[in-house]
């Protein structure tokens, strides 16, 4: 039995797959790449799978993750041929490699996104650092609360090009302290009036607590 | 902006956004310009729906099979994502390539059941194409209809250019060849419909007129001339084994309301159950071979990924091959990790002991369909079942584990009173007392029987075309006097509205003068009537009223020598047999099934399947 990771980006085609959709649908590629797929035993069986940082419906990634137990050895890069063989389209397997010395998916602590929309304002990334703090409601599992998402933004940075502006931004994920970059956007609207139209969001690199990236 | 960059636009706002977006696995993608007739196959209902039904995956999959075709899917819209299209100007495109409907040959709608008729309107509005026939002209599609209400719906003739009748595999064909040589002459519009008007198993409407007698009913039905068939007669696949078949379906991204391999392992139904439309126009009963359906799980399993397998066919317990097949699909889902789900079967020690071998899950319920409360009215709806098989089925249930058993039932049948309805509480009594009498060590714990009651609405080309249908208020009385007559804890007793089966009714059995009432109706903004928190029963009787129709006109009695609109329509079944089990019915006299003997339907004209077993 051996854990495999599987690195793989979800483009503009895929962006509206919900979380549940895109585990039944990496799945059901898996069985269709005849992967020699662990079964949990019991009355139901199913293959023991886990999504690094479920995504946002709506934004695209180049670094999403899962790991998946297979029952015998594979070769991860025919296997990942193989797997973007029967993908749909908008899912694409980046690269596969063996697991089981690797660090768990809850030590994943922050990420680099950016967001490119188009706005007659320009953001102001020194003005909105240099606010202190940012107040935003936060939507939470126990409803909504007031909440200061400054301590969870590490870096912010703004480029314009006439009216197409990008802010990347590097902020806390995961389990312990969780930022979505969409509430980002909301402060940057919130405090400086930036009304975007045709905002993309994408998700460039995921890192666990000790700075390394996942892979 | 294209029309694809204004949907992902959008998109962000509606829920479930992936109804509309395309790009699951096996949906089949073309270039426009390498192929002759772009065919836009709109199920008028939503995704989920849609997706779940086998024509679909057939024809879908059959036409892109054609070098010369790119064959698309459209669904209806839920009422978030219509309002989003409308206030942006998003006019309906095929699913595969964004591109409007406009731009394609054909709009083909399957016509599923009544209460999509207006989803087909307004899905035609949406795509800005000219609801009616006689307002399109040359570069608009052809709109094309099809599936089982295809035979009696001439509410909606006044808008098909023509209609498919019966299966779809070898007519679908047909008709696109004759297209790819209609388009290539250059010869005008109604030349294409006078050459399709020649295959059999088409109908075009425009090529009939409908004259009509001071009382309302049928006068005459007429050909505009001597080339037009004066009836036509429904298409059947002969042998099912050489049909095709996809060898792969689109794998959905959303969870649909069937997720999984379905294998259909007949068509037709030995039964004859005298309220049933599909056990008479799917007639004769033609199965599948064991060896093509095993062949074909397994190419579909590869091609697709799905977890589960289920059997499909009006009455699986029929089908002569179940054992192999079972076996079979029990060891191939065994070493694939995939599951087999059963369809209800009638109950015995065969399909008990199949239960047990297929369900490693918690025993779930089992559903038996009685339909009736009484023998008296088993017998009036020719419905072979008795009590006595009911308590064994149930007995045996129980014994077996299970400990939660469904029941089916329909009231507002003919010649049914009230003590018949009363009967349907007493028969669920009957089956909580079954499971007391079963020793507590065998039964399972937690007993629940839930009696679901249906109202029955008359269809043409059954025995009870003719049969008046209860009206709203009686309909209320009889779930009232049921409701009264549960008194059992252990039964849990749901019904459905019956505001929807009145209105079912009326376009069941509807002619053509109801188009303007489907045409007022979606102007005023009625559609998706199938969804209880959309439908709207007195907006819609409102719409009768503004065009003057009386719609209880069509729920009444007929008489036998009555002119029926569908006249114009053979599925094979001859009216005169139909009188026959009509008059049966009244005297409660019961028909054997197809394979005990012949009651000479007429679908033997089809030269095959259980005629000439």
């Amino acid at each position: 039995m051996s854990k495999y990771r599987i690195k793989y980006e979800r483009s503009e085609d895929a962006k509206f797959i919900s979380h549940l959709d895109l585990m039944r649908t990496m799945n059901r590629a898996l069985r269709r790449a005849e992967a020699p797929l662990q079964y949990t035993q019991g009355f139901n069986p199913h293959s023991i799978m886990t999504v690094a940082l479920p995504l946002s419906v709506g934004i695209t990634s180049e670094c999403e993750y899962l790991d998946i137990t297979f029952k015998e050895d594979v070769h991860c890069k025919m296997f990942a041929d193989k797997l973007n063989s029967v993908m749909p389209r908008g899912v694409r397997i980046i690269e596969i490699r063996n697991a089981d010395d690797m660090r768990a998916f809850k030590y994943i602590d922050n990420a680099i996104y950016t967001a490119t929309f188009t706005s007659d304002v320009a953001p102001d990334c020194k003005a909105f650092a240099d606010m202190g703090e940012a107040v935003m409601l936060k939507k939470t599992k126990s409803g909504e609360k007031e909440e200061d998402i400054m301590p969870d933004i590490r870096n912010l940075n703004c480029e314009s090009s006439g009216n197409t502006h990008t802010i990347t931004m590097h902020i806390n994920v995961g389990s312990s302290r969780n930022l979505k970059p969409e509430l980002v956007m909301s402060a940057f609207e919130k405090f400086q009036g930036i009304k975007t139209e045709d905002l993309r969001i994408h998700r460039k690199t995921v890192f666990f607590n000790d700075g390394t990236e996942v892979f | 902006m294209n029309v694809k960059d204004k949907v992902y636009k959008i998109l962000p706002k509606v829920s479930k956004p992936t109804r509309y977006i395309g790009n699951e696995y096996n949906s089949v993608h073309k270039n426009a310009n390498d192929v002759d007739i772009r065919f836009a196959f709109c199920f008028p209902d939503l995704y989920e729906v849609g997706m779940s039904h086998l024509g679909l995956k057939i024809l879908y999959h059959l036409l892109n099979s054609r070098e010369d075709t790119w064959c698309e899917r459209v669904f209806a819209p839920w009422v978030d994502m219509e309002e989003q299209m409308r206030e942006n100007n998003i006019p309906l495109y095929g699913m595969e390539s964004f591109d409007e409907l406009k731009d394609f040959d054909f709009l083909g709608f399957t016509l599923q059941y009544e209460m999509s008729y207006t989803n087909i309107l307004n899905m035609l509005d949406l795509a800005g194409i000219p609801k009616l026939q006689k307002d399109r002209t040359d570069g608009d599609p052809f709109v094309v209809m099809g599936g089982p209400c295809a035979y009696s719906s001439e509410c909606l003739a006044d808008f098909v250019d023509y209609y498919m009748l019966g299966e779809g595999e070898e007519v679908m064909m047909e008709v696109m060849d004759a297209y790819a040589q209609w388009k290539k002459s250059g010869a005008p519009r109604e030349e294409y419909l006078r050459a399709v008007s020649k295959i059999e198993g088409v109908y075009v409407p425009s090529f009939y007129e409908i004259e009509y007698n001071e009382d309302g009913t049928v006068a005459a039905i007429n050909t505009i001339d001597e080339t037009v068939p004066k009836t036509v007669r429904k298409r059947v696949v002969e042998d099912l084994d050489k049909m095709f078949a996809p060898d792969e379906v689109i794998v959905p991204f959303m969870e649909v309301v069937h997720d999984r391999i379905m294998l259909e392992v007949f068509r037709g139904c030995i039964r004859g159950c005298r309220f049933c439309q599909a056990g008479m126009i799917y007639r004769p009963v033609r199965e599948k071979s064991p060896a093509t359906l095993v062949e074909n799980a397994k190419n579909l399993l590869k091609s697709t990924g799905f977890e589960e397998i289920s059997l499909s066919s009006l009455s699986t317990s029929d089908y002569r091959g179940l054992k192999e097949l079972t076996d079979k699909l029990i060891d191939m889902t065994e070493s694939e990790c995939v599951s087999l789900s059963l369809p209800s079967l009638r109950l015995d020690s065969f399909s008990m002991d199949l239960m047990q071998k297929v369900q490693k899950v918690r025993k779930s319920s089992l559903t038996f369909a009685p339909e009736a409360g009484t023998q008296r009215m088993r017998d009036v709806i020719n419905k072979g079942i008795t009590e006595e098989d009911l308590m064994n089925a149930s007995t045996m249930a129980f014994e077996g584990g299970y400990s939660s058993i469904k029941l089916y039932f329909m009231i507002g049948l003919p010649y049914e009173t009230l003590d018949d309805v009363r009967g349907i509480g007493d028969l669920s009594k009957k089956v909580v007392d079954c499971y007391f009498k079963v020793d507590k060590e065998k039964r399972g714990k937690g007993l629940r029987v839930t009696t679901s009651v249906s109202s029955f609405v008359p269809k043409a080309f059954t025995p009870f075309q003719w049969a008046r249908q209860n009206t709203m208020d009686e309909l209320r009385a009889k779930q009232q006097a049921l409701k009264e007559n549960i008194t059992d804890r252990k039964i849990k007793y749901n019904y459905h509205e019956a505001p929807v089966s009145v209105l079912e009714g009326v376009f069941a059995r509807g002619d053509r003068r109801l188009s303007k009432v489907l045409l007022k109706a979606v102007e005023r903004g009625i559609r998706l009537d199938g969804w209880s928190e959309v439908f709207d029963y007195d907006k819609w009787m409102g719409v009768f009223e503004e065009c003057g129709i009386d719609p209880f006109f069509y729920t009444r009695e007929r008489s036998f020598d009555e002119i029926l609109p569908w006249d114009m329509i053979d599925v094979g079944v001859k009216k005169s047999f139909l009188i026959e089990e009509a008059k049966r019915a009244e005297q409660g006299i019961v028909t054997p099934n197809c394979r005990e003997k012949c009651s000479a339907c007429g679908a033997a004209c089809f030269k095959g399947g259980v005629c000439y077993e």
